[in-house]
């Protein structure tokens, strides 16, 4: 199981989709930074997990102005939570 | 557990620095231990002493020079992308006979056989960039 | 054995990472860790043949990468879906490399244990 983190904006950057295109049934996925913004139109991705395998941070989706727009796609959790995450799979990847 | 961190991009230039940071931040007070931070690319602008930021921002240099003496975290800045950038510390100014050094106590310069042997010697290794 | 996939993701010449993508997998090969070496997305361009750098002032990728045979580096893969997708094939790469499907690229991120970006 492998925690799959993006941060850049589904809008100006490839990485999300091709995260999406490459995680397994049982991998999860966090958005953090700009990756959050993908809660304004979550139609650009395709694939995404279902939300209890997808998280988001709560810090960088209130700094966005997203807090509307989070709770039925995303589990939106803390630092805490993120470091919780990291400790239950198996390993991290991030997506550049 | 035991995590290590690697940090790409410099604390100013992409949000990944800062979110290193409140990371490991959370990890330790979770009880986690975090052994090394490796920065790479312009995360090694990070050691740098010379940086002055605004009273209303969060100091990310001192930041990462306070949870690394409060919780022996070793710091270590590759030393390619170091030279690259004009962060060195006393040892590579004299050797390529700069006037200055700047980088600050709490890191360590050091090649990238660091941040491999962190990967194999941690529980975890996350890496922050892009 | 312990084992690390370095995983290029970007394209050279605009950065560093490439050259440290590299030092990293000469590292691990050193460590007498099985090292493997992943081009995803524009990654790919960094072992692309015929790069003439000069003008640019830029060092040519593809002739650093050619290096790894000599580490017993031996583990090159490229998500064929993005070599497609550049209209490129094996022979526009300056290296050997295994092409890999989306199936096989995931099972690759389960099967090492140390996954590095770049």
């Amino acid at each position: 199981m492998i925690l799959h983190i993006v941060n850049q904006s589904p809008f100006s950057n490839r990485s999300l989709q091709r995260c999406l295109d490459l995680m397994k049934s049982d991998d999860s996925l966090i958005l953090i930074g700009d990756a959050v913004l993908l809660l304004s139109n979550p139609s650009v991705a395709t694939g995404l997990p279902d939300r209890k395998r997808c998280f988001a941070l709560i810090p960088d989706i209130e700094a966005r102005g997203m807090q509307n727009k989070s709770d039925s796609l995303v589990n939106p959790l803390h630092y805490d939570g993120f470091v919780d995450l990291v400790e239950q799979h198996h390993k991290t990847l991030s997506w550049l | 557990m035991i995590f290590s961190l690697h940090v790409i991009d410099g604390p100013y230039s992409k949000q990944s620095n800062l979110s290193a940071l409140r990371f490991c931040e959370a990890a330790l007070i979770k009880g986690h231990r975090i052994k090394r931070v490796f920065f790479s690319g312009d995360g090694v602008l990070s050691g740098s002493d010379l940086a002055v930021t605004p009273q209303d921002e969060v100091d990310l240099y001192k930041a990462w020079q306070s949870v690394a003496t409060d919780h022996q975290i070793e710091l270590v800045v590759c030393v390619s992308a170091c030279l690259r950038r004009g962060v060195l510390n006393v040892t590579e100014a004299e050797r390529y006979e700069k006037q200055n050094h700047n980088l600050s106590d709490a890191f360590v310069l050091s090649g990238l056989g660091q941040l491999v042997e962190a990967g194999l010697e941690s529980d975890r290794l996350i890496t922050f960039g892009g | 054995m312990r084992s690390t996939l370095i995983i290029n993701q970007k394209a050279p010449h605009a950065g560093m990472g490439t050259r440290e993508a590299l030092d990293a997998a000469l590292a691990t090969a050193a460590f007498g860790v099985k090292t493997g070496v992943l081009f995803l997305d524009d990654g790919i361009f960094q072992i692309i043949k015929n790069q003439n750098t000069d003008p640019a002032g830029q060092k040519n990728t593809a002739a650093i990468f050619k290096s790894f045979a000599l580490y017993d580096i031996d583990h090159i893969f490229v998500r064929a879906k993005d070599l497609a997708l550049r209209g490129l094939t094996e022979e526009d790469l300056s290296v050997e490399v295994q092409l890999v499907e989306d199936d096989a690229v995931s099972d690759l991120f389960c099967q090492f244990d140390n996954l590095l970006t770049f």
